[in-house]
């Protein structure tokens, strides 16, 4: 036993040991040159950094989409009564407008609606 | 992120070291190399916080640390295919082989983490519970556990005698 540093012998040995086993690992070692890693890295961190920059655009984007389906949908709930009223200025028998029309601009926000839903998939 | 000449610096300074522990860590030279870019990579990508020398290379083994049990966890029910592996890989690069490095693979992960860190890298007992996520308390009989059973290994492979 060392009497200073209360060490013994054999922690003396393992350590002398395992430093001649780091010598030689480290002599095995064939290293890759750092330019590559750090390039791959900043690489990776400027795509990061971009795809934060997209979020707020990605979101609007959304939210414009959002509105749009919701617009289509008020102006079909506003059109309706009107598009009715068009019968009466049109000579002859003429089918039914109004339903058409609504038809129609229902499958048009919805579209719009399923679209939005698509693209905030991706 | 840092600036590239000073990550060389620092990859000069530890990648060697930290190679070795890999390597010996990981039991196979090959995944050292893929593991090391991995740390560098790990590194750089949290942004290398400040730190001094001392501080990122012992943020670095604490990468390395990790890496390695997550290794150990995702090949552990493979562990005989994985020996004959990295047997296999061991030929196609010149590998010195000790005494102490086959009985280092035998202590296991953790006593190998503990022994490697104290006695190649010469870290504190502060800095090896920071590496290995253990109480700074719980060190010194680990330690002493480690290489305790380190030193059997080794006396009964004749070693000593």
């Amino acid at each position: 036993m060392n009497e200073k540093s209360g060490r013994t012998n054999q922690d003396e040995l393992l350590e002398q040991l395992i430093r001649r086993e780091r010598e030689l690992a480290m002599a095995e070692a064939r290293l890759p040159d750092p330019t590559l890693i750090y390039r791959k890295a900043a690489i990776e961190e400027r795509r990061r950094v971009e795809e934060k920059a997209m979020r707020p655009i990605a979101v609007v984007e959304r939210v414009a989409w959002l509105l749009a389906s919701a617009a289509g949908a008020g102006l079909m709930a506003w059109s309706v009564p009107g598009i009715d009223s068009w019968r009466t200025l049109l000579p002859g028998e003429m089918p039914p407008l109004a339903p058409a029309g609504a038809i129609a601009l229902f499958g048009t926000s919805a579209l719009l609606f399923v679209s939005w839903l698509v693209f905030a998939e991706e | 992120m840092m600036d590239e000449q000073s990550f060389r610096l620092l990859y000069e300074r530890t990648a060697r070291p930290l190679w070795a522990y890999l390597s010996r860590g990981a039991r196979d030279p090959q995944a050292a190399d893929d593991l090391l870019q991995e740390v560098y990579h790990r590194f750089l990508r949290v942004g290398a916080p400040e730190m001094d020398a001392a501080g990122q290379k012992n943020y670095l083994f604490k990468i390395a640390t990790n890496l390695l049990r997550d290794r150990a966890r995702s090949m552990r029910p493979q562990v005989e295919l994985s020996e004959v592996a990295s047997g296999e890989k061991a030929g196609r690069r010149v590998e010195l082989r000790t005494d102490l490095g086959k009985a280092l693979e035998e202590v296991g992960e953790r006593d190998r983490e503990f022994l490697w860190l104290a006695y190649a890298e010469g870290f504190s007992h502060r800095e090896i519970a920071e590496a290995t996520g253990v109480k700074e308390q719980s060190v010194r009989p680990l330690l002493h556990r480690a290489k305790t059973k380190l030193a059997d290994l080794l006396r009964s492979r004749g070693f000593g005698r």
